[in-house]
């Protein structure tokens, strides 16, 4: 692979409690391309993408070794902050969460507690948030009316502005579109092609067609483990596991 | 509608309305005469046994039939039970005599085979038709919100009536005199409204806090359950008994006080206060905490800006239903807090005060030595008045948050 590694995950295992949910998993993903994690549900691949954050940390009885290198540095380096890490890597769930507050608190939100308080600072950022996320022309002139009132895809991607106002450096997708309509994730695949250009992403989907059409780079996970990795064309066209090609073709079961 | 519903919904509502009446009977404000009631009586007896046929023939529903024979016989019995003289009952009035324990039963009696006829003839309505269900069931929820609301009215109604008259300035602004049959409750009133405001501070940052540490710090452990342990009995604790460990504890650290009163009330509303405001936190969804801590926010900024806000409506409603309870309270600070006459407006913390339940209680023991009537009603007035502004205070402070989102 020709480009810079943003994100290099190396032996990483993880346990809840007793039961095994990653299983030495190690896998590079190149910087500004769009990684898709794909495989059945229960496989793990939120668990992996949450790990990138250091979300799990939240989960009591929850156990990580190995590394997870952003640029080198070790995110599960005892002098690491989560908070830090989780500031340099923004995430989106699969169902939309808007704060219960105005359109605009939910973006300036993160810029708050990161200490940006003053009002034309915020507005500007606000904004270009919402460009970003091809969200402005519909919410701009109601920026202070709740979130809540939104529609579901506008929620998720105001939930993706939100992200973006931060300036993280990669952005994790948990099935960002599996509570939307059609339309709706057809607005956010084209977010993402534009986002490739400024962010490293990762994609969790359980949507073939989905993973095909928006990403560089596929990694099939299965019980845990990193079953195939690699560009996605040749992950949907030849994958080397036959467990792959079943999974693909949807002969799965 | 065939006949036989249209008896069982007549049953129902006559078994109903003489619950109400009974209700209205025992609670001494009215009583619609001894030929009336005997009236009613024979009419529920009459409609049960009209209904046997129907139930007979039912040969499922034997039980039934024999419900109904029971009640009918027991409908006719107090027939003939009902009192010749209604006494007078009122506040007034304490002797009790033969014919007011009659009266007493009779209502009661009432108030128990009413909803007990409306359910017998609930029994046959199985294999009836579906919009004589409708018919009944709504007949029977109507008479039951009738039968919840009327002794509240009544309760308002009387007190507003009696003690309206009584609500002058003077009465408003001056000291008691005369064992409180002249002058005002000035001090008493302000004396509540030091108490409730001083155990809004005490128990409000306590009772949120351990509320938030319960739900968002330690939410498993043993020492969370010994602290939910505590809280449940310390709501289970008669009011009495922590007027008794005020004065063990805190009357001999800061003497019969505003302070003392104002603790041991903190202490009476603290559960209150916990448990909603831990309903209110837990009601938060888990996504949107995830969603804080996604944005790199620490974890008290999350419980800060984004579980605290939306779970205000529901503290509020906690906080305002244990303030609206302490204002109301008389055991806790009766050996604690208060004096009848001698306390003025508490200068400082450490000061008794007056307070407007104890206030109460000491002009119904004057009854009848002195003429307290008129002051007594018009204390009960204000007392409840201040009760239900609280909880309309809060009402509107929950509904102004909850527009917002
Ligand atoms: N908070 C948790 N506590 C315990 N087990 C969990 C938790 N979250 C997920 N798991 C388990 O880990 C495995 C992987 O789950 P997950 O990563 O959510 O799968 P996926 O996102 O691929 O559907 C599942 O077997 C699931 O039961
Ligand atoms: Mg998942």
């Amino acid at each position: 692979m020709e480009n810079h590694i943003k994100v290099s995950i190396k032996n990483l295992s993880l346990w809840y409690g007793s039961n095994q949910a990653l299983d030495q998993i190690t896998m590079d993903m190149p910087e500004k391309k769009i990684t898709a994690i794909i495989g059945p549900s229960g496989c793990g691949k939120s668990t992996l993408i949450r790990c990138l954050n250091r979300m799990n940390d939240l989960i009591e009885g929850c156990r990580t070794t190995g590394e997870i290198l952003i640029d080198g540095q070790n995110v599960y380096d005892r002098r690491v902050d989560a908070v830090e890490v989780r500031r340099r890597v923004g995430m989106v769930f699969q169902k939309p969460n808007p704060f219960p507050k105005s359109i605009y608190e939910n973006i300036a939100y993160g810029c708050r507690i990161g200490g940006i308080n003053t009002k034309q600072r915020l507005d500007k950022i606000v904004k270009e948030s919402l460009k970003e996320a091809a969200l402005w022309d519909e919410v701009k002139d109601r920026l202070s009316d709740s979130a809540m009132k939104l529609s579901g895809g506008q929620q998720q991607r105001l939930c993706i502005a939100r992200t973006l106002a931060i300036e993280p450096e990669v952005l994790l997708m948990d099935e960002p579109c599996s509570a939307l309509d059609p339309i709706a994730t057809a607005k956010i695949e084209d977010l993402l092609r534009d986002l490739k250009r400024d962010y490293t992403v990762v994609i969790v989907t359980h949507n073939m067609q989905q993973a095909a059409r928006v990403s560089d780079y596929t990694a099939y996970l299965y019980l845990g483990k990193l079953v195939e990795f690699g560009p996605t064309r040749q992950v949907f066209e030849k994958p080397e596991a036959e467990l792959t090609e079943r999974y693909i073709t949807g002969r799965f079961g | 509608m065939k006949p036989k519903d249209a008896l069982s919904c007549w049953i129902i509502f006559l078994g109903s309305a003489m619950a109400l009446i009974g209700f209205g009977s025992a609670a001494g404000s009215f009583y619609i005469g001894d030929a009336l009631l005997r009236l009613l009586f024979v009419l529920l007896g009459i409609s049960l046994l009209l209904l046997l046929p129907t139930s007979f023939r039912l040969a499922k529903q034997k039980r039934s039939f024999c419900w109904m024979v029971a009640f009918a016989a027991i409908s006719f019995a107090l027939a003939y039970l009902v009192p010749s003289a209604p006494p007078k009952v009122g506040l007034r009035d304490y002797s009790i005599d033969a014919s007011l324990m009659k009266f007493m039963i009779s209502s009661l009696a009432l108030v128990i085979t009413g909803p007990v006829a409306a359910s017998a003839g609930f029994g046959p309505l199985f294999n009836f038709t579906k919009h004589a269900h409708q018919a009944s069931a709504y007949c029977f929820l109507t008479i039951a919100i009738l039968l919840i609301l009327y002794p509240l009215g009544l309760i308002i109604s009387e007190i507003s009536v009696n003690g309206l008259p009584g609500i002058t300035w003077e009465f408003l602004t001056q000291d008691v005199s005369k064992h409180g049959a002249e002058g005002g409750i000035f001090p008493a009133l302000v004396g509540t409204i030091l108490l409730i405001g001083l155990t809004a501070l005490i128990a409000l940052p306590l009772g949120i806090g351990c509320a938030i540490y319960l739900q968002e710090y330690a939410k498993r452990g043993r020492l969370v359950r010994v602290i939910r342990t505590a809280v449940n009995i310390l709501q289970g604790t008669p009011s009495i008994v922590h007027g008794l460990f005020g004065l063990a504890v805190f009357v001999p650290l800061f003497g019969i006080s505003l302070l003392s009163g104002a603790l041991i009330m903190g202490f009476l509303t603290l559960p209150i206060v916990i448990r909603t405001s831990e309903e209110a936190i837990r009601s938060i969804p888990q996504e949107i905490r995830e969603g804080s801590y996604a944005l790199g926010a620490t974890q008290w900024q999350t419980i800060r800006k984004v579980v605290l806000p939306p779970a205000l409506p529901g503290v509020i409603t906690g906080v305002v239903l244990g303030l609206g309870r302490a204002a109301g309270e008389t055991a806790p600070i009766m050996f604690t807090a208060v004096y009848f006459m001698g306390a003025r407006v508490p200068g400082s913390l450490l000061d008794p005060i007056q307070a407007l339940p104890y206030h109460l209680l000491e002009l119904t023991r004057y009854w009848g030595a002195y003429p307290v009537e008129q002051n007594a009603w018009a204390t009960a007035f204000l007392l409840l008045a201040i009760v239900l502004g609280i909880n309309a205070g809060g009402i509107i402070l929950r509904e102004r948050y909850r527009q917002e989102f």
